[in-house]
């Protein structure tokens, strides 16, 4: 019995390493050809690690980037670990990307410092990375001597601050609650701020994380509604925290009082402008930002220099433009 | 009867930290005594509290099962998927959900008792399993839009009194429990498990039957709790009860269950749970940071591991 077990085993290893250096094998020969015909970023394989596969955002972004992967011929596997805090696994993911020997890698970091021994290594076996959405610590990269060709992705500052803009323009005597994220994620860090810097006038009931979790952010807003009731903006930095609080809120009967904002128009959000709810929403396109990472890579691996920052669409939906940005979607 | 005393003494060491806990954070924030804040802790705690109430049952035996948090995940979906995408009623559902939930724990408790797996190692198995049930069911979508019927179960308040309804489901549940283990054969015997599996198998029990029985409970604990979620918030995500095994398992040991099997009672359970939730929400209404509350949490559970254990010595010397 033991001996079975054993042999299914060695089975099971083997079949791995034969399908592991059959993959390899067949890259290099599509690669070689590549080189010859035409189109050259035929057989350009790209590991796209993110940081979460389980929520709209990052499955629009995933269905963009096979998209356009696919028109371009490039072979992508994207990929992401379970929870959107796993660095450990986000480092593991990049290091299989190394010793499979990928063209790029376009990293999405949960954590603004930890994933830098990872690119240093990248940088070392002469890989490209690019980054989406999340920008790491450049400082501490290029102490260590890393170096990333581009970013690519909105100006999270900015983007919140068209929402802040919007906050201060439309609520009166604000007295906000501010949903944050997850700390030493600079992107949400960044989205805090750039609503805050609009909004310095109101005053600020509490500053809390709820860890970008629906049912995190509805307790955290229904604490808040009890110890502070005239509470009357909120600004979550996503969605899944900003519908927390939107649930939350009309159970409390206060739906029209409270005046939420949040980050990712989600078709959630989208629901909640429409029933007036949610009072504005942040688009950033993660479909558009696959695209010019993908495309990032191709002229990375082409010897172009890139700038520092490939910037992408971001648009402040409201009840005003919900319909033309669901028409165009 | 000595069984009973230490019961009944754990029991009062979990109620008077809770007690302790609400008077520190009243004097701190006023805003804690209200009668609506009294309102959002039971109702913050019913999720953790449905599926500690069935882990409870699992550790009782000696057992430990961490699939739940993946059990609510995978259930939440099911619901999704046959109520909101394809239009079945509310009714059938949740009837789904359950049946999947008692699976699952049905799998685990076969495997332990059958055969013989750790229940560690059982229960990890379907954690992964139930997770990647959820995640693939749901490809990353969260579903949202379940009807009103539906979410009368978490959003749903007693007539005119803005007492939630799920409130007192999870009171029910904890009363009926309560009941079951301390005036049926089946709570004699889960007790007698953890105390000593052998014996009780020596004694003519069928020890395999009333095992398989816990994990299952368990499983069906965590559906509910699924279903409550779910329509409390509207929505259903593959991602939903991450950790939530933790919490589960935390507020039973808390609440003065041992992991070692054998005692612990029920209601220590669940003013474990309300322990974690006071903490959380304390911090909350002070504004404290939500890093400090999980290692003001942290602290708790070592406090009252090391409770636990200084009763186990103190009851062996005599």
């Amino acid at each position: 019995m033991k001996k079975r077990v054993l042999a299914v085993f060695v089975l099971m290893a083997m079949a791995v390493v034969l399908a592991a250096c059959g993959g390899n094998g067949t890259n290099g020969t599509s690669s070689d050809l590549a080189n010859d015909s035409k189109n050259g970023s035929e057989g350009i394989s790209i590991a796209y690690i993110v940081k979460a596969k389980s929520d709209e955002f990052w499955t629009t972004m995933e269905k963009g980037a096979y998209a356009y992967a696919e028109k371009k011929g490039v072979e992508l596997s994207f990929q992401a670990p379970e929870k959107e805090t796993d660095v450990e696994k986000q480092v593991q993911m990049m290091e299989n990307a190394i010793t499979k020997g990928v063209d790029a890698i376009i990293l999405s970091a949960a954590d603004s410092k930890s994933l830098i021994p990872s690119i240093v290594k990248a940088n070392n076996a002469n890989i490209p990375v690019i980054l989406v959405n999340d920008t790491i610590d450049e400082e501490a990269l290029a102490a260590e001597g890393g170096k990333v060709e581009t970013y690519v992705g909105i100006d999270q500052y900015e983007a919140a601050a068209l929402a802040g803009a919007y906050a201060a323009e439309n609520v009166e005597s604000g007295k906000i609650l501010y949903l944050e994220g997850i700390s030493g994620v600079k992107a949400h860090e960044d989205r805090l701020m750039g609503f805050k810097d609009q909004v310095s006038d109101f005053e600020i009931v509490a500053s809390q994380t709820a860890k970008c979790d629906r049912n995190e952010g509805f307790n955290v807003m229904q604490n808040v509604l009890s110890a502070n009731p005239e509470v009357n903006t909120v600004w979550a930095i996503n969605s899944e925290m900003g519908q927390g609080a939107v649930q939350a809120i009309e159970q409390g009967n206060l739906s029209g009082k409270v005046k939420v904002f949040d980050f990712d128009a989600t078709s959630d959000d989208i629901e909640a402008l429409k029933a007036g709810t949610l009072i504005g929403t942040v688009a950033q396109f993660p479909n558009l930002q696959a695209e010019a990472a993908i495309q990032s890579c191709l002229d990375a691996i082409d010897g172009k220099t890139l700038e520092a920052h490939t910037k992408t669409k971001a648009e402040l939906i409201t009840a005003e433009n919900v319909e033309e940005f669901e028409a165009n979607k | 009867m000595k069984i009973h005393k230490k019961i009944n003494f754990s029991n009062m060491t979990s109620l008077i930290a809770l007690l302790v806990l609400c008077v520190v954070i009243s004097i701190a924030e006023p805003a804690f005594r209200t009668w609506g804040n009294m309102i959002n802790i039971l109702q913050q705690v019913t999720v953790i509290a449905v599926i500690a109430l069935g882990v409870n049952i699992v550790i009782f035996t000696g057992g430990i099962d961490i699939s739940v948090g993946s059990v609510v995940g995978f259930t939440g979906i099911v619901t999704g998927k046959l109520i909101v995408e394809n239009g079945i009623s509310p009714f059938i559902g949740v009837a789904a959900a359950l049946i999947v939930g008692v699976l699952c724990g049905t799998f685990n408790g076969i495997m332990i008792a059958k055969f013989k797996l750790q229940p560690m190692i059982a229960t990890l198995a379907m954690m992964s399993m139930a997770r990647g049930a959820a995640l693939t069911l749901a490809d990353g979508q969260t579903i949202s839009g379940y009807s009103d019927s539906f979410r009368w179960i978490g959003v749903g308040e007693i007539g005119g009194t803005k007492i939630p309804v799920q409130i007192i489901f999870m009171l029910f549940l904890y009363i009926l429990m309560f009941f079951l283990m301390r005036y049926r054969k089946f709570g004699r015997y889960i007790y007698s498990i953890g105390g000593n599996e052998e014996a009780t198998r020596l004694s003519g029990i069928n020890v395999d039957k009333y095992k398989i029985m816990a994990y299952a409970i368990s499983g069906l604990g965590a559906s509910v709790a699924s279903v409550i979620l779910v329509a409390k918030l509207n929505s259903a995500q593959s991602t939903a009860g991450l950790d939530y095994e933790m919490d589960a398992i935390a507020s039973c040991v808390i609440g003065g269950t041992s992991l070692i099997g054998g005692y612990g009672s029920v209601w220590g359970t669940f003013v474990g749970a309300i322990i974690m939730i006071v903490i959380r929400n304390g911090l909350n209404l002070l504004n404290v940071s939500s890093n400090l509350q999980k290692l003001v949490i942290g602290v708790v559970i070592l406090l009252a591991v090391l409770a636990d254990s200084i009763r186990h010595k103190a009851g062996k010397n005599k």
